[in-house]
């Protein structure tokens, strides 16, 4: 690795953990970052006959989905009303370094919520998980890509609130289009294409993958495939809006 | 490189507004240089294009020898910027907020703690540092932006409008640490509309108005370039009004005025007139009871350059007591 991108790395790392003591803690990210995931699993699993091995990693792949999302949509909007979000664009960092700083701070809170709820619940519910380790992979870059997928939405905003009502816009309709609460082969044909266009299929096809133990090796890599494009492409659109926005 | 910054026919159009207005400068190394103008007139469109934070429609700059557009990391590396508005972590305490810049800027690790603990204590901070910025007054927040931005020991600092909005006792004091900045060779931009503060500060500065650069030069050649010659105020134990016919008639009086219970008279030769003026005092048997030489001001060639009348200068605030010479 050349001196050039360890470097890029190395300040993405300290603009992450900057936001994670700024940002982790605010009204909105524990709204939506840790109440509505429990909340969900309440009427998931009170009173209803869905077996485990569907629900669970579908509730942990939303638990990231809306944790990791969270973050970069309060810090981007909050740096943008602040100002400090030109202190970042003024010191010696690209505007690429800034996003992928920001997703990686995204991405820390919706890994550790989503390991925090799997620790709690999959004891709790008898269920065991057959493939730890290609679970916390899969959560990993689950949480990189839901955070990057806020950026652009926020890239623009001056307050949370103007980046939460379009992202969750987005959000919603994605829960009911990739497998959360309706398993994705119960959908008719045309749902089944445009929820291919959507991450969190990819994550939920791959968590249920990871936790029952029953992985078909061509769609776990197709699930990874998909998951690092739309991740690389969410990034590559953030930075160029970024650029964009000062122009 | 003689010149820290140079910059030609940079222009900044926001839509159908015209920003900045095809500028031409240079800023010396070194040197203390000032963006004068009245809000409005383009001096932060400046210095965020000069800084990266936003892009010229046309034109060029370089900054430390670095083109703006194409080598604006290069730059980033060299420069310290302080905007007008106090940018800090409000939730991270003063030292959180240095050691962040110190990462971001690639201070050495094992000389991070060393630098903040310095500049905390040059800035007054030392006491504070384990107070959250959101605590503190705007006086120290402003502080320790500037201690924040030259964390990386910049050879150029940007500084806009660093003492908008504070009170005097912080206003002098950053003025204290900027020229001590200065002093340690380091290249000043700084933009004001404090018309005192820009004489009081820069060796040259460029007055900005409507987007375009009117006026360039030290700030003695720019009161000199107005050519109004000089002026005495005088009071005596008697009116003044009694008075102004009798100086009318004096050769050396180019026009009077009454201002209260003084007399405002214009001169060519301020030397020659203080004499003239006694002389008159005591063959009328009259007592001076005041008598001040102003120098040509700064204000007075601000308002003929930008076009301002004084009201609209006195409502850009701040206009500092008139300085005087007492003779």
């Amino acid at each position: 690795m050349n001196r050039k991108l360890i470097e890029s790395l190395t300040q993405a790392v300290y603009i992450a953990k900057k936001d994670a003591r700024v940002y982790y803690f605010k009204q909105p990210v524990i709204m939506f970052g840790i109440i509505f995931p429990t909340f969900l699993y309440f009427s998931f699993s009170i009173g209803r006959e869905i077996s485990p091995s569907v629900f669970l990693p579908a509730l942990v792949a939303v638990t990231s989905f809306f944790a990791s999302g969270s973050i970069e949509v309060v810090s981007l909007s909050m740096e943008r009303g602040a100002g400090t979000l030109d202190r970042l664009i003024t010191a010696p960092v690209s505007l690429s370094t800034i996003i992928l700083g920001k997703a990686l701070a995204g991405c820390g809170f919706g890994f550790i919520l989503s390991m925090i709820f799997t620790g709690i619940i999959m004891p709790l519910s008898g269920f065991p998980l057959k493939e730890p380790f290609l679970f916390v992979i899969g959560v990993a870059l689950s949480s990189l890509t839901f955070a990057a997928l806020g950026m652009p939405i926020s890239v623009y905003a001056k307050t949370p609130p103007e980046a939460m009502m379009p992202l969750n816009l987005l959000r919603f309709p994605m829960m009911f289009l990739c497998g959360v609460f309706i398993p994705f082969e119960a959908l008719p044909i045309s749902l089944q294409a445009i929820a291919r266009l959507l991450p969190l299929t990819y994550s939920v096809e791959l968590l249920r993958q990871a936790a029952t133990g029953s992985v078909i090796l061509q769609t776990l890599l197709l699930d990874i495939a998909a998951l690092i494009l739309f991740l690389l492409a969410l990034l590559l659109i953030a930075t160029k809006m970024l650029r964009k926005s000062i122009q | 490189m003689e010149n820290a910054i140079e910059v030609l026919d940079l222009t900044k159009h926001y839509g159908e507004l015209l920003a900045v207005d095809h500028i031409n400068f240079e800023v010396k190394r070194g040197e203390f240089f000032g963006l004068l103008g009245p809000n409005g007139a383009g001096k932060t469109t400046t210095i965020r294009m000069l800084t990266g934070l936003t892009k010229p429609s046309s034109g060029t700059a370089t900054v430390a020898g670095y083109d703006i557009v194409h080598d604006d990391i290069n730059i980033k590396r060299l420069i310290g910027v302080v905007p007008e508005t106090s940018n800090l972590y409000g939730e991270l305490s003063v030292w959180g907020n240095m050691m962040f810049m110190a990462e971001l800027y690639h201070v050495p690790s094992r000389d991070r703690v060393k630098r903040i603990k310095d500049l905390l204590e040059l800035f007054g901070l030392y006491g504070r540092r384990r107070d959250h910025v959101a605590v503190l007054s705007k006086g120290l927040k402003r502080r320790l932006t500037i201690a924040a931005s030259i964390i990386h020991d910049p050879s150029i600092l940007f500084l806009d409008e660093p003492t908008a909005g504070l009170d005097v006792q912080s206003s002098r004091l950053i003025k204290e640490l900027v020229r001590k900045l200065s002093g340690e060779g380091k290249t000043i931009f700084f933009t004001t509309h404090h018309i005192e503060e820009a004489d009081e500060l820069c060796q040259r500065i460029a007055i900005i108005s409507h987007g375009k650069i009117v006026a360039i030069g030290s700030p003695e050649v720019l009161k000199a370039q107005i050519g109004e010659g000089h002026v005495i105020e005088v009071s005596f134990d008697k009116s003044s009004k009694s008075l102004e016919k009798s100086f009318k008639g004096e050769d050396y009086v180019i026009s009077v005025t009454i201002l209260g219970d003084k007399l405002r008279l214009h001169v060519d030769d301020p030397s020659e007139a203080v004499l003239r003026i006694v002389d008159f005092a005591k063959n009328r048997g009259l007592r001076v009871i005041s008598i001040d030489t102003l120098r040509p001001r700064l204000e007075d060639a601000f308002v003929k350059l930008t076009g301002l009348t004084p009201v609209e200068v006195e409502r850009l605030e701040q206009i500092r007591p008139k300085k005087r010479v007492h003779t």
